[in-house]
């Protein structure tokens, strides 16, 4: 399509307003226990997400070209992800995943410059989505509110992530460590999410900041 | 404190109990205050206090008492808390007492002691099974009789204040659930628990131990708790072990999913700050053990029903484990073996003991020798035949009755008495079994229906089982728990099983109705007696089902816990059917009452649902948007200026202001909600070429097109534009509402029908903020706001898409219009939205620019005759909506074999009009039926219908609407009439070219 | 609570999914060289068995495919599931697996 706006000079951009933007009040809330917080919310931002994904020939072409360019390989087992953060690598689907990290460079354009010659589709959606980080001894008292699955710590272990509905809506969890947990949730769905996790949480304590 | 006073509670016994003496706790009953200890129940604190009436009966008003010690309760029902935590039918024996608790009884007026209503009981000859049925159905006056008929019989009243407490949801997974924590849940918990497997043990009460905190029994030779308080130790130090109290495990469903409430703070007067009342637990279990217990039921005899008559197991809980006498002078009535260590316990409770009645012709057992070695009286095949007293039992007549239990064979002889201890015998909780998909049986050995084979992966074990021995019911629940764990891949280890001192026990002999006459009450919840069963088989209700419909047998809140088996036990006699062939009535969820706040949780008021907001949401709110839904998101359906309020006469003129500023100058509306997918691939073209009706190939970079897309029956389901970003690259656009459902749509064609095509679709709604920029100024604004961009009508024409930046950010600028004004859309990644919409209005401002909301939105629409959601209403085709020509014959696509079908070429369907009122003013309802004239007699032929309508249109001056009739465009120029029947609303109108505005689209092209 | 096992994510609960339709029925492969009858079949024509019956489901709140499932609609059991092109009924007993698909409570 043709871009008559690659030279936008003497505009500086804008810094990106999160769907969250004013609903974080700082501080603890909820229960008071001895032990602090039962969990810390904070809101993930900004971030760059890219969703990538290949079909056929094309996915193991993809794999190839994803570790040569981001120094890791998207996981083959369902519902799992890599990665220390720079960037984190969620499995979202059949030959799909998400690749996740914060906002540093354009992410989109280096997956496509790296990916789309193989096949692959690359698409943005880094503003389509809000994220949560939670963590805290209560972390998993609040999944078990929100989504059936089974959060045992047996069950759902670090380097795990899922896709289901958490209060209703649908939602991304990964699991990061033992007590950390990246959820990550439509940017429409962000405000009421926060307010069910904050209403769940309040048994316990929580931290937000 | 003061705990050194003697509290007047006359009938606490001096030591014993599981109550804690040191905390006494004063409550209110009927507005009188009386005092209890910490661990009674309301129930055994009443009793304590001599308080033996608690209630009245649901039809006759009969003065009713404390029946049992659980949960099977059908009479101390009482309200409960005041104000917004007003609980109503409350069952008193489940009542944990707490200090401040506030309990009234229920079904009396104007008190207690002196029910006028009472005089239902003189009047119950004809309060017969069916009374209501046969003298008010189908009499005139009904309406009037029903308000007080349902004054007279029922329940407790709710409340209509909101419950000030939260109440929760939580799901968990586990390998065993355990449902019970009585001997026989504790032994399966341990055994599947030591296996390593994830158990939880669920326990109704507040503490494990089930009958054992009830009963004098030793195990290994010490008290029986003693054990249970080691095996909660045991089950404590297992880290794979959860043992949940206070939490009732109600229902079974599909998928081993089971329902529990965790009654949290239930126990106290209010919950802490911050702490939940109740949580509904979803627990999805590997396997089930099911050691729910069993009830006692009791025996049918005249007057059965006073207060003082109690279950046989009620009364040793209260002596035992409350240290409560339920009175001072007991007479005990059994067809088993309980009637003697019944007898034993009240009688070292210091109660006098009159006499053991037993209907066996035999006694039985070691605990028959026990009873007479104490100087208690026993008299076999004997029965109490009628209990005597006006507001509380004083006396019990007994005789001697033949072995089959039928007749009165001897003389009657009176014992004073203010206790009668009764049991039938013990049928097993086998609620949850069936609410699993299990058929129970009958085992005539206990006389009660059994687990029958399990449907799902549960077994149950101990006394709901129908093993009611207590060294059989820890060897089965240890054997059934270590099962489990085996079936589930996990080695349990043998577990230590206690040895019980329990005396062996001889069988009971059935005995359903005792003989003599009068009102023997088979339900005491909903004053169902047996003659109303006899009645019911009379006129031919005998199947149970029709039995419990028809007599109301085993409704209400207790379920018919204590009488569904006698019911049915009766009716197979009347039948003379064995009750194997009569069987017994399905059980459904739930086991118990649950609050419906539990079952709510926290999805109530503005968490009824999530809620979706665009970008730009708070900019909206803050400039005086109301929103209103569509489905999850809120949009803004106009724009309050200062002074105007919601009456409809300000709406009314926001709306026509938003109209006439934008297609007078230029408006911005909120198009975030629109549904967005990213299409990539090699055959994307090839894939919109069979998802739309027309053709997408020659479809350049940098161009938009109009789409439609059918189903497969050639019904019209969603429209939208679609644009070509790249070489293998589009980007669709779908209707709000259509935003799910076409993408999945995409989907499955891609993965279940089309899997060779290459393409990729995902949806990103979310992704991108859109806002529309319309009216004849819109030109001037979007040039101001874009950089470097021409935006001249050469260089960028209708249905044309550039890439841009506006504030700095990338943007996309799509031409298209759903007003029919000179339109642009202008899509900016969301976390910009608020951003690039502010630099807009801000660049607008010079040429007045205004914010505008779905209502004129829509109104603009309808005025250019574009179709939306009341056209797409999944009932109509291209052809009918004008669109036919759109369609491409060149190709096939989704719904065109079925487009074509001889109905669907019918030339009488209804197409695609436009209609006004022929007076100028009237304003059609959407969904009124048009038809030829307002005079005509039913069956009136139908010529088609309102879809849309615009209450005024500011542009026209005047009511327009859009719709479907017979003939179409063939008839412009004609008059109908508009016929809404529930308004009583007949409208003339004439059909005109649904284009109302623009028709030539000069306006759009400009 | 119907459990249906995804063969990408494992048993998961209904309400993650979407039920789309019969899948016995099978689109007609070349629209235009389908009968009238034929298509009526596909688009309208559905036995409302009792016992077995194959089905396709998408798992719309998680991985978005679609899944084959044989349920049982008397008891609601489901008896296998698969991806939209596996044969159920071939001797399947237990959920079909796809090469990289992994079973189980897990995830």
């Amino acid at each position: 399509m043709p871009d008559s706006s690659t030279e936008a000079a003497g505009v500086a951009p804008l810094g990106r307003q999160s769907a969250l933007s004013g609903m974080i009040r700082p501080g603890d809330h909820g229960a008071a226990d001895y032990r602090g917080p039962g969990v810390t919310i904070t809101e993930r931002h900004p971030l760059s997400m890219v969703q990538i994904e290949a079909r056929g020939p094309e996915v193991a072409v993809m794999l190839e070209a994803s570790n040569a360019v981001l120094g890791l390989r998207p996981p083959q087992a369902p519902n799992t992800s890599v990665g220390d953060g720079h960037p984190r690598i969620l499995w979202t689907g059949p030959n799909r995943w998400l690749v996740v990290e914060p906002e540093s460079r354009d992410l989109d354009t280096v997956l496509q410059d790296a990916l789309i010659p193989g096949g692959a589709a690359v698409v943005d959606l880094g503003h389509g989505r809000a994220s949560l980080r939670l963590s805290g001894r209560s972390v998993r008292q609040i999944l078990m509110k929100g989504a059936g699955l089974d959060w045992h710590v047996r069950a759902f272990t670090p380097g795990m992530c899922a896709q289901t509905t958490m209060f209703h809506l649908p939602a991304l969890i990964d699991c990061r460590d033992e007590s950390t947990f990246d959820i990550y949730v439509a940017r429409g769905f962000a405000v009421s999410f926060l307010e069910s996790v904050t209403q769940a949480a309040a048994e316990y304590g929580y931290r937000l900041g | 404190m003061i705990f050194n006073r003697r509290f007047d509670q006359p009938f606490r016994l001096a030591e014993g109990g599981e109550i804690d003496r040191l905390a006494p706790v004063s409550f209110r009953f009927d507005g009188k205050t009386y005092q209890g200890y910490l661990g009674d129940t309301l129930a055994s604190a009443l009793l304590a206090n001599g308080v033996r009436l608690v209630g009245r009966s649901f039809k006759y008003h009969r003065p009713r008492g404390i029946y049992s010690a659980g949960p099977e309760e059908p009479n101390a029902l009482v309200e409960l808390r005041t104000g917004g935590r007003h609980e109503p039918n409350t069952r008193a024996t489940m009542i944990e007492l707490f200090a401040g608790l506030d309990a009234r009884s229920q079904n009396r007026w104007p008190n207690l002691l002196l029910d006028v209503m009472q005089l239902n009981a003189l009047l119950s000859p004809v309060f017969v099974a069916g009374f209501y049925y046969k003298t008010f159905m189908g009499m005139p006056g009904w309406r009037f009789y029903e308000h007080f008929i349902r004054k007279a019989a029922g329940m407790g009243s709710g409340t209509t204040l909101s419950d000030p407490d939260s109440y929760d949801k939580m799901h968990t997974h586990c390998d065993v659930l355990v449902i019970g924590g009585g001997p026989a849940g504790i032994a399966a918990a341990l055994a599947a628990g030591r296996s390593g497997a994830r158990v939880m043990l669920l326990e109704e009460s507040d503490a494990l131990g089930g009958r054992l905190r009830s009963e004098r029994r030793n195990l290994n030779g010490e008290p029986a708790m003693r054990w249970v308080r080691g095996a909660a130790a045991a089950l404590e130090a297992l880290d794979t072990v959860t043992v949940m109290t206070r939490t009732t495990g109600f229902g079974y469903y599909d998928g081993n999913v089971i329902a529990a409430v965790e009654r949290i703070s239930d126990h106290l007067a209010t919950p802490p700050e911050h702490a939940v009342r109740q949580r509904l637990w979803h627990i999805r279990a590997g396997r089930v053990v099911i050691a729910a217990g069993a009830t006692e039921r009791p025996l049918v005899f005249t007057g059965n029903d006073r207060p003082g008559v109690m279950l046989a197991s009620a009364a040793r809980t209260y002596v035992n484990r409350f240290a409560v006498q339920p009175g001072k002078a007991a007479v005990v009535f059994a067809n088993n073996d309980d009637c003697y260590q019944t007898a034993l316990d009240l009688h070292r409770a210091g109660i006098e003991v009159q006499a053991v009645v037993d209907s066996r012709p035999d006694g039985h057992g070691a605990a028959k020798q026990q009873a007479e070695t104490a100087g208690i009286e026993c008299v076999t095949g004997a029965a109490v035949i009628a209990s005597h007293g006006y507001l509380g039992l004083n006396s019990v007549d007994i005789a001697p009755i033949s072995a089959d239990g039928l007749t009165v064979t001897g003389p009657v002889w009176q014992l004073s008495c203010d206790l009668l201890a009764i049991s039938g015998g013990w049928s097993p909780n086998v609620h949850l079994h069936s609410h699993a998909g299990g058929r129970p049986v009958y085992d005539p050995g206990i006389a009660a229906f059994i687990p029958g084979p399990s449907r799902q992966a549960e077994r149950s074990a101990g006394a709901g089982a129908g093993t009611l021995g207590l060294a059989d019911c820890l060897r089965q629940g240890a054997e059934v728990g270590a099962e489990a764990a085996t079936l589930l891949g996990f080695t349990p280890p043998a577990i230590e099983i206690p040895t019980s001192d329990e005396p062996a026990t001889g069988p009971l002999k059935a005995l359903w109705r005792v003989p003599g006459p009068g009102k023997k009450y088979v339900d005491l919840q909903d004053d169902v007696t047996s003659s109303d069963v006899e009645l019911a088989h009379r006129e031919g209700y005998i199947s149970v089902e029709h039995l419990k419909r028809y007599t109301t047998l085993g409704m209400g809140t207790d379920q018919g816990k204590t009488s569904n088996m006698n019911g049915h036990a009766i009716m197979a006699e009347e039948r003379g059917d064995s009750i194997e062939d009569v069987g017994t009535t399905m059980f459904r969820p739930p086991y118990n009452p649950i609050s419906l706040g539990a079952i709510a949780g926290r999805d109530i008021g503005m968490h009824f649902s999530p809620t979706r907001r665009s970008a730009m949401h708070d900019w909206h709110a803050e400039n005086g948007a109301v929103f209103v839904e569509a489905g999850q998101w809120m949009r803004p359906q106009i724009y309050r200026r200062d002074g105007e309020s919601d009456v409809k006469a300000d709406m009314d003129r926001a709306i026509s202001r938003e109209v006439t500023e934008t297609r007078g100058g230029v408006g911005m509306v909120d198009v975030s909600t629109l549904g967005k997918i990213d299409i990539q691939g090699p055959d994307s073209a090839e894939f919109l070429n069979r998802l739309y009706i027309n053709g997408w190939k020659t479809l350049p970079v940098g161009r938009a097109r109009y789409g439609l897309m059918l189903r497969e029956d050639g019904i019209v389901f969603d429209d939208g534009t679609t644009s070509r970003v790249g070489e293998n690259r589009y980007f669709m656009t779908t209707t709000t509402a259509n935003a799910g459902p076409v993408m999945s749509h995409m989907e499955e064609y891609l993965q279940v029908h089309w899997p060779e095509l290459n393409v990729k679709v995902v949806s990103v709604t979310e992704q991108w903020a859109a806002m529309a920029l319309a009216g004849p100024k819109s030109r001037d604004v979007l040039a101001a706001a874009v950089e470097g961009l021409d935006v001249s009508n050469e260089a960028l024409p209708f249905m044309g898409v550039r890439e841009t930046r506006i504030a700095g950010v990338k943007a996309r600028v799509f031409r298209i219009s759903f007003s029919g004004e000179l339109a642009y859309e202008i899509n900016v990644p969301a976390d910009h939205g608020r951003a690039v919409w502010e630099r807009v209005m801000a660049v607008g401002a010079e040429h007045g620019i205004i914010p505008y909301g779905t209502e004129a939105m829509a109104i603009m629409r309808i005025e250019k005759g574009h179709v939306a959601g009341g056209e797409l209403d999944g009932r109509t085709t291209a052809d009918d909506l004008g669109l036919g020509r759109m369609s491409s014959s060149k190709k096939e696509y989704i719904g065109r074999r079925m487009a074509d079908r001889e109905g669907f070429l019918d030339p009488a369907r209804p197409k695609f009009v436009g209609l006004v009122p022929v007076d100028g003013k009237s304003r059609a309802r959407v969904g009124s039926v048009l038809v030829a004239d307002n005079t005509m007699q039913p069956p009136v032929p139908m010529l088609g219908h309102i879809s849309s309508s615009a209450y005024l249109s500011p542009t026209l001056g005047h009511p327009i609407s859009l719709g479907l009739v017979e003939g179409g465009m063939s008839r412009v120029g004609e008059t109908v009439w508009a016929m809404f029947p529930l308004r009583d609303e007949a409208i003339e109108v004439r059909i005109v070219d649904p284009v109302f505005y623009d028709k030539d689209g000069e306006r759009l092209h400009a | 609570m119907i459990r249906i096992n995804c063969p990408y994510c494992g048993l998961r609960g209904h309400d993650e999914f979407s039920y789309i339709g019969d899948a016995t029925k099978q689109r007609p492969a070349s629209p235009a060289d389908a009968t009238a009858a034929e298509w009526h079949d596909f688009v309208y024509i559905r036995d409302n068995p009792r016992g077995p019956h194959q089905e396709i489901w998408q798992h719309i709140q998680g991985c978005r495919a679609f899944v084959r499932v044989l349920r049982n609609t008397l008891t609601h059991e489901v008896l296998a599931t698969g991806l939209p092109q596996d044969d159920l009924l071939a001797g399947a007993s237990g959920p079909a697996k796809t090469e990289e698909a992994k079973t189980g409570e897990a995830s």
